[in-house]
């Protein structure tokens, strides 16, 4: 059995990638050697504690996700190191002592991912949903007709998720719908409105006084022709790191690679 | 009424030199400046600009040159108010109902323009905001933004009491130096979450934590990922507005519980989190605006999740 270490494996994967392959701060070793010989790989959203614990007992120590190891996005310039930061944070201290003694090394695998021509956050989030047989083009998808509040319910159970939110009159038929995944931007918003034929918007996350409010507004104005939900960013984009397993499958064959959902951080009182 | 002389110029001089805002045993009697700000009216009538002013003169705080509170949209500071609806987010379903109300002033706590500042280039040729600009002017709407000094206003934050009010955490014991109330008595984090969800009237409270979990203590914490100092806040339980964001700030909290930390989290809205200030708002308007009619009017969060079958 061929022996790979962490940066063999970020070599393969930079081969795989070809063209698209860029040179990101951001897509980098959080902890841990790139020397290390991988045992197993993880993919998954966040590497919470949890899917620390659940990747030390499937003897995975490599670790790759879409977030970083510890909260914030260490990589902006102003930053003072996470070791700086957090120093005196017993939550930090705790994860980094689990970290360090489990040598697990965690890759952060987002530009790159997310540069590739097929988007396979989408691609993720619509199988998860079983909508991929909707698929029509770019981000819309042509849903069998039903109302919002049957398809609030309908992905709630389906994603297996409690805290979705809704905008809009539980009432309305929905018909075409758009998916927009990552922290949804107002700009993108105004865009996806100019499409007169899209009754319902899958989002993530948005500031709330933003995309929510003014399609609130669009609301009160036309008449309530539309929808608008809310998966959450968890439940929205790990997923889509179930993809990045099943991707890394087909080139790296000796290494078992597992996606280990981090399941959704939010539970909601009955 | 009385009609004290001092003359329009006068008084602008005064505001602008700071002495209005530190009225107390300041220099001048409140009661002076509440009705001389009227004289170039008629009886009883009370224009946009003097409402601000009013409310300048009242927050016990100098008014910042920095800052978002200020009249938005096309709104003429001299329109004579008829009426006041106070609510945290002014949305067009508030201003079709303050005009309903025959309040042509609104007093929101959030942006009237889904942006901090209301400015935004990105919205040039924007057909909601065109409307909603429109809709304003041809039908003589006021709207100020009172946020910056709502908060920072003196004795008390106005948001923080009317929160403090619809939790009942008033009547429950403050630890100053910790910044945590005492429940009554102690409560599983899932049974204070369903009387959370009650008390705020929200479909969007998400939870953090062992549903089992014992909590004693309750309080306010931040929204986002502390750097420097690592310390909870003490409370058992951390409520905070919209979490900024959630793949940071949910992700910490997640990893704090998971590291055996005997805590749990609540993030309701940013609506559900203020809007009872604004009720608050209202009341103490009420005191420094007698001639005019206020009116809280709930903007309600935007968010639902239970679908009623």
């Amino acid at each position: 059995m061929a022996k790979n270490t962490v940066q063999q494996i970020i070599n393969q994967i930079r081969k795989q990638l070809g063209k698209t392959w860029v040179n990101s701060p951001v897509d980098v070793l959080n902890t841990g050697n790139s020397n290390t010989i991988v045992t197993g790989i993880t993919t998954s959203f966040s590497p919470t504690i949890d899917v620390l614990k659940r990747s030390i007992e499937a003897e995975n120590n490599l670790i790759i996700t879409q977030q970083p190891a510890f909260y914030i996005d260490s990589q902006a310039p102003e930053r003072d190191p996470v070791e700086e930061i957090f120093k005196e944070n017993p939550t930090y201290l705790y994860k980094k002592s689990l970290i360090e003694e489990n040598k697990l090394v965690i890759w952060r695998f987002y530009d790159n991912w997310n540069n590739r021509k097929e988007d396979g956050q989408l691609l993720g989030i619509a199988k998860a949903l079983n909508w991929e047989k909707y698929h029509l083009e770019n981000k819309s998808f042509l849903l069998p007709e039903s109302t919002l509040g049957e398809t609030v319910l309908s992905i709630s159970k389906q994603l297996n998720i409690q805290g979705i939110r809704a905008v809009g009159d539980p009432s309305v038929k929905i018909k075409k719908a758009v998916i927009s995944h990552g922290m949804f931007r107002f700009t993108e918003l105004q865009e996806i409105l100019k499409d007169p034929d899209v009754t319902l918007l899958v989002i993530a996350e948005a500031i709330e006084w933003e995309s929510p409010e003014y399609f609130r507004d669009l609301l009160t104005w036309k008449g309530h022709n539309k929808g608008m939900i809310l998966l959450g960013r968890q439940a929205m984009e790990d997923p889509g790191y179930g993809e990045v397993a099943r991707w890394l499958q087909t080139f790296i064959k000796d290494i078992p690679i597992e996606w280990i959902p981090a399941e959704e951080p939010f539970w909601v009182p009955r | 009424m009385k009609n004290n002389d001092i003359s329009r110029r006068n008084f602008l001089k005064l505001s602008g030199a700071g002495l209005v805002g530190t009225l107390g045993t300041g220099l001048l009697l409140p009661g002076q400046f509440t009705h001389a700000a009227g004289t170039a009216k008629q009886n009883g009538s009370i224009t946009a600009g003097e409402v601000v002013e009013r409310i300048k003169q009242n927050v016990n705080i100098p008014w910042r040159t920095e800052t978002v509170d200020n009249l938005k949209g096309n709104g003429n500071p001299n329109t004579v108010v008829m009426g006041i609806t106070t609510t945290f987010m002014g949305t067009l379903d508030i201003l079709q109902k303050s005009l309903k109300a025959g309040n042509n002033m609104i007093i929101s706590h959030e942006p009237i323009f889904w942006n901090h500042t209301d400015i935004d280039e990105g919205l040039t040729g924007d057909p909601v905001y065109l409307h909603k600009l429109d809709f304003m002017t041809r039908n003589g709407l006021i709207v100020f933004r009172f946020h910056d000094h709502l908060h920072g206003r003196k004795p008390v934050d106005s948001i923080a009491e009317g929160w403090n009010e619809v939790m009942g955490w008033e009547n429950y014991r403050y630890n100053k130096e910790k910044r945590m109330y005492t429940l009554p008595e102690p409560v599983t984090l899932a049974s204070y979450a369903q009387e959370v969800k009650k008390r705020l009237r929200s479909d969007s409270v998400r939870v953090v934590g062992d549903p089992q979990l014992i909590i004693r203590t309750v309080g306010m914490g931040s929204n986002k990922v502390p750097v420097r100092d690592g310390r909870l806040p003490a409370a058992d339980l951390i409520f905070h507005y919209e979490p900024d964001r959630e793949n940071s700030v949910t992700e910490y909290e997640r990893d704090i519980v998971l590291s055996g930390q005997q805590k749990a989290f609540i993030s309701v809205s940013h609506n559900r989190r203020e809007e009872d200030g604004m009720g608050n708002c209202a009341r103490w308007l009420r005191t420094i605006l007698p001639e005019i009619p206020i009116q809280f009017i709930s903007s309600e969060e935007p968010f639902w999740r239970t679908v009623k079958k």
